[in-house]
């Protein structure tokens, strides 16, 4: 679904964020994407984005970036589209608008594709969130997905109408199972921290947080960088054994 | 006024509901519940993402 407005008002964002007070926030969010995997293969990002080349590597800015844009980082739960639009609002088109309000409220998640409706859509089951497969308007997407494929992915919804956003990694099913795997034990995980560092805490105050970590978007909204890296191991590991690994 | 994700909405909403036993620990930590729960939910990611991306590389070695 094409949204008018929505490109431009992402790229003016782009380059508003940067010079204004959430540089450091935005360098730091981007870095969170790369440098587990950097670290742990002895490479630098450049020569990271040498090895996958640099369509994949940009994929995973996108997703990078819509990652600074979407989290609640600055003070008081606020973020830059937040501050964008109280300054800014003025010059974007309603559409503009709403993709970054509509944006701002979405959740990377990791999707199934259930069914290809080819020239219109995709209907995506969320698989670490369960419920109701979900219509998605996403005539680009109808033409280069299959049934059955994976894909990390932010679906927006707009004057009650649902999209993708532009930044989708497609995960080959050994990479998808590695990042189901994490959430899927992120609650019990989480519980276990936070028991061992609150000796403490009354029975009471447990099972408020067991009530609140059977919600799986705290876990989505903190780690959209285990998508990208996860997806970013999973190329380096096909560029470098492209002979064996297409066997 | 900013957004907040729908599950700090439930942090919030949930320790209203409680006594005030759980406001208490969290002030006397410097932090609402919300951040306890998610530098929780941050240590584990971070933990196993590392260890996921070390697996791999001493898997490729």
């Amino acid at each position: 679904m094409k949204i008018a407005g929505a490109e431009e008002a992402l790229e003016r964002l782009a380059a508003w964020a940067p010079r204004e007070r959430w540089r450091e926030v935005c360098r730091r969010a981007l870095a969170a994407h790369f440098e587990t995997l950097c670290a742990g293969a002895g490479m630098s990002e450049e020569e990271l984005a040498e090895e996958i080349g640099e369509e994949q590597y940009e994929t995973a800015e996108a997703c990078a970036f819509e990652d600074f844009i979407t989290s609640g980082s600055g003070t008081k739960g606020r973020n830059v589209i937040d501050d964008y639009l109280d300054q800014r609002a003025w010059r974007e088109a309603i559409g503009g608008r709403d993709y970054l309000r509509a944006l701002r409220a979405s959740l990377m998640s990791l999707y199934e594709v259930a069914e290809v409706r080819p020239g219109a859509g995709l209907v995506l089951r969320d698989l670490i969130r369960g419920g109701a497969p979900l219509e998605v308007d996403e005539r680009l997407g109808s033409e280069g997905l299959v049934r059955w494929d994976r894909i990390g992915a932010r679906v927006l919804t707009i004057a009650g109408e649902r999209c993708l956003s532009g930044a989708v990694l497609r995960f080959r099913p050994e990479a998808a199972e590695v990042v189901l795997r994490i959430f899927r034990r992120a609650p019990e995980r989480a519980r276990e921290e936070l028991a061992a560092q609150e000796s403490e805490l009354t029975e009471e105050y447990r099972r408020a947080i067991d009530k609140l970590l059977g919600d799986t978007t705290i876990a989505l909204d903190a780690g959209a960088r285990i998508f990208t890296t996860i997806w970013l191991a999973d190329a380096l590991k096909q560029a470098r054994a492209p002979a064996a690994d297409s066997l | 006024m900013g957004l907040k994700p729908a599950w700090e909405q439930r942090v919030i909403r949930l320790t209203r509901e409680q006594d005030d036993g759980l406001r208490v620990l969290a002030q006397a930590r410097g932090r609402s519940i919300a951040e306890l729960i998610r530098e929780a939910v941050e240590r584990y990611l971070t933990a196993e993402l590392e260890a996921d991306i070390k697996r791999q590389e001493e898997g490729r070695r």
